[in-house]
């Protein structure tokens, strides 16, 4: 195995992150007599699912190991000898070499995936998801069901229409699993896991509201670790507490003027995914005083909405049409970054061009010429957030230095 | 006015000007085969597909990054570029994502009066049929109250019955190019130009050119291929295919079958029966899932003789590229060979791709 360049962590309760997905992994290889494993795609509500008691695995997260075990190079060609082309997704091409296999493809960290019984994939984030498990479908030929649910480019809505679509699908999603498990779904379990997740959502809401805080009590090296358990371990007890540890952490960082370099300098946000196989570059800027204080992807600045219906169904039904994190239009969405520079302190921006990534990659240029517009810093560096064969370390440190001077120049 | 089946593309901004300048109506440009035309017709307004030209897209250059649609991108560089300035609206169909990239581009670099998002689900499904029937509703609601007038009782339907000949026009050319009484490039330029300009028009070109290619003598067949594309807004790959020594026989193009297969059903919910068609039907790979995807590929290859296929994807097209490593497998099952060919259709891009097709064709001449 190629060695790790995972970015340093400044947060104790960062590296308990590791150990969580190392037992999530483990745990979801032992399966209980009858259990069944769902492979899903991110943005499929988990807290359904671990109702029914499903053992549900996220693949996109599994690329993410893969490549920042150093492991994508060989995944991605395995993949492409089947004929994936390398425009589609990372992810999907690491996923698809891993299942394919070959000579090419390396030996499975954690011991490989639980094998799926069924696939369920959420329609309105990309399209990537939806061609990578179709195809996953051709190829295990298991079951899949497709979620959709409205667009809504102007943000959340609570037009009729959208709601009784969204639960017309959550319900068919509902009658999915009940035949692929022959059990009916705990309603109580799920309002349970709903009200938790809500809980949890909530810190992370806060705790990305401290971050405004100077010098920066966390930044992105441990902020793209620390998403981890909201992402894959939502509604339960565990993840709430993990996220009420690193809000006091924080707090305490704050109160104590702990910043992540001695005596910051320049702050930076980063907009699109990192470069899963080389996260150590969110601490390059260290070096120089600097420090990626906050990240786009991932961001959260608003609480959940609160319950809207005793039915669980219904109330994931009405809170999801009223907001939808991706969702919203072109100006809303630069406005959001734009925002962030102001509330955030940031003195630049690092455009990560992630070219097999749509959706976010779609987003920079117009982004660009944004923070042109306001004579905000910024710089573009294109390199795939999983295929590590698109990064060119020499080149990308050339470019960074550059934009420091230019930065630091810019401030005299 | 004297139509000519080669010049009716290249003329398409002329003839939408025209038609403007006669009818004082509004022309609106739209993406995709998902936005239900017979609407913005019935509203007394000309539609028209948004199309992009073989040129350096300087100007969208700054505005997206190089591994994205070259399609939508082109077609969006026309918009800066001025080409479409007569343009009174544009609907955006919620396809994939460089089309909704595409929205909110537009609105903001563009002075378009009038943008609409047509919100379409992404799966096929009862309900999602009925969600799309009050989003066809909400359309429909938008274009009376744009342009300030109701759309009348029945017009749809009329409407309805306009688009269903033309489709059954556009299947004939099908048949004749089947039977070798139409070449694939007239087939393909007959498919698009049935997209820019007045469809009543284009009934009447097409009826009197059916007319005179049935009487035709049957071309001499050359090797008798199926074209699977993305998105090819013009016939010139097709021309290298036919110059090669290929007959394209069959299609499964959003710029050829896919847009003029399955009419829309006689209903008293007209509305519906769009929403039924232009969501269920239209064999996307966006929202269709591969069986029913093949399901379509085998349906338009029946009785066509086909030799062999070739499949094209633009760049960075998910929705197809995924799809390609299955579709090849399903193709080569039924016995016959698949070229590929993946890029942004420049026309440096087709000149390498000639060497290609012309081993190709002999390949299967043997």
């Amino acid at each position: 195995m190629a060695e790790s360049t995972s970015a340093k962590k400044h947060l104790e309760t960062t590296l308990l992150v590791p150990a969580l997905r190392k037992k999530h992994y483990a745990e979801s290889l032992t399966q209980t007599a009858g259990q069944k494993t769902g492979w899903c795609s991110n943005g499929v509500p988990s807290e359904i699912l671990d109702a029914f008691g499903i053992n549900a695995v996220y693949v996109e997260n599994y690329a993410t190991v893969c490549a920042s075990k150093r492991l994508s190079s060989g995944f991605c060609r395995a993949g492409e000898r089947a004929g994936f082309s390398q425009d589609v997704c990372g992810y999907a091409r690491i996923l698809m070499g891993y299942l394919l296999g070959g000579a090419e493809a390396p030996e499975a960290p954690y011991g490989g995936l639980a094998k799926a019984d069924f696939l369920v994939v959420n329609s309105y984030s990309c399209d990537s998801r939806m061609g990578w498990f179709a195809t996953m479908q051709q190829t295990l030929d298991i079951p899949l069901f497709v979620l959709d649910a409205p667009y809504q480019p102007g943000g959340g809505c609570t037009e009729p229409a959208h709601m009784v679509y969204t639960e017309s699908q959550l319900l068919e999603l509902v009658s999915f699993l009940e035949e692929q498990t022959g059990r009916k779904l705990n309603k109580e379990q799920l309002r349970a896991r709903i009200d938790l997740s809500r809980r949890s959502a909530d810190i992370q809401t806060e705790i990305y509201e401290m971050r405004r805080a100077v010098p920066s009590p966390l930044s992105a090296g441990d902020a793209y670790t620390v998403v981890w358990p909201g992402m894959y371990m939502a509604g339960t007890r565990e993840c709430d507490d993990f996220y009420a540890r690193l809000r006091a952490e924080v707090n305490d960082r704050i109160a104590n003027k702990i910043g992540v370099v001695p005596e910051e300098k320049f702050r930076l946000l980063w907009s699109g995914l990192p470069f899963w196989y080389n996260m150590a570059l969110l601490n390059y800027f260290e070096d120089f005083g600097g420090v990626v204080a906050i990240e786009n992807a991932y961001f959260r600045n608003e609480k959940s909405c609160p319950s809207q219906h005793p039915d669980p169904i219904k109330d994931m039904a009405i809170t999801s049409t009223m907001r939808r994190h991706y969702a919203g239009d072109l100006e809303q969405r630069l406005q959001l970054t734009l925002d962030i520079v102001r509330d955030y302190s940031i003195d630049g921006v690092v455009l990560a061009y992630n070219p097999s990534c749509r959706l976010m990659y779609l987003l920079q240029p117009e982004l660009k010429n944004a923070l042109d517009r306001h004579g905000i810093p910024n710089v573009n560096i294109e390199c795939d957030m999983a295929d590590e064969r698109t990064y060119s370390e020499g080149q990308i440190k050339t470019r960074l230095d550059a934009f420091i001077e230019r930065m630091l120049a810019l401030r005299k | 006015m004297d139509l000519q089946l080669d010049s009716l593309r290249r003329n398409r901004h002329d003839m939408a000007r025209a038609w403007k300048n006669e009818t004082g109506g509004k022309v609106v440009g739209l993406f995709c085969c998902d936005v239900p035309e017979e609407l913005i017709y019935a509203a007394g307004m000309l539609p028209v597909r948004l199309m992009g030209e073989k040129e350096e897209a300087s100007e969208a250059d700054l505005h997206f990054p190089s591994n994205c649609c070259p399609y939508v991108k082109r077609s969006f560089d026309q918009g800066l570029k001025r080409r479409y300035d007569y343009l009174d609206g544009i609907v955006v169909p919620n396809t994939c994502d460089m089309v909704r990239a595409m929205y909110g581009t537009w609105k903001m670099n563009l002075e378009t009066p009038y943008a609409y998002f047509l919100e379409v689900p992404q799966r096929i499904s009862a309900q999602g049929v009925e969600f799309f029937r009050e989003k066809l509703l909400d359309f429909k609601g938008s274009l009376e109250e744009w342009s300030g007038r109701e759309i009348r009782d029945g017009a749809v339907e009329d409407a309805v019955e306009v688009y269903n000949l033309n489709r059954r026009l556009l299947h004939r050319a099908g048949r004749l190019r089947q039977d070798g009484l139409i070449t694939g490039v007239e087939c393909q330029n007959l498919a698009i130009s049935s997209m820019v300009i007045p469809k009543q028009e284009h009934n009447r070109f097409m009826e009197a050119f059916l007319k005179e290619a049935a009487g035709r003598d049957v071309r001499p067949a050359g090797v008798r291929l199926l074209v699977s594309a993305s998105m090819l807004d013009d016939s010139d790959l097709i021309g290298v295919l036919e110059e090669c020594g290929g007959s394209v026989v069959a299609d499964d193009m959003p710029a050829g079958s896919r847009y003029f297969f399955f009419p829309v059903e006689n209903s008293s919910d007209p509305v519906a029966a769009l929403a039924e068609r232009y969501l269920s039907r239209i064999p996307c790979p966006r929202k269709m899932l591969p069986l029913a995807r093949f399901d379509f590929v085998r349906q338009v290859m029946e009785g066509a003789g086909v030799q062999g296929a070739v499949i094209h994807s633009l760049k960075a097209c998910d929705c197809h590229l995924y799809e390609y490593p299955y579709l090849k497998a399903m193709i080569e099952d039924l016995g016959l060979p698949v070229l590929f060919f993946r890029g942004e259709e420049t026309s440096a891009e087709q000149e390498t791709q000639r060497d290609d097709i012309e081993a190709f064709i002999e390949m299967i001449r043997g």
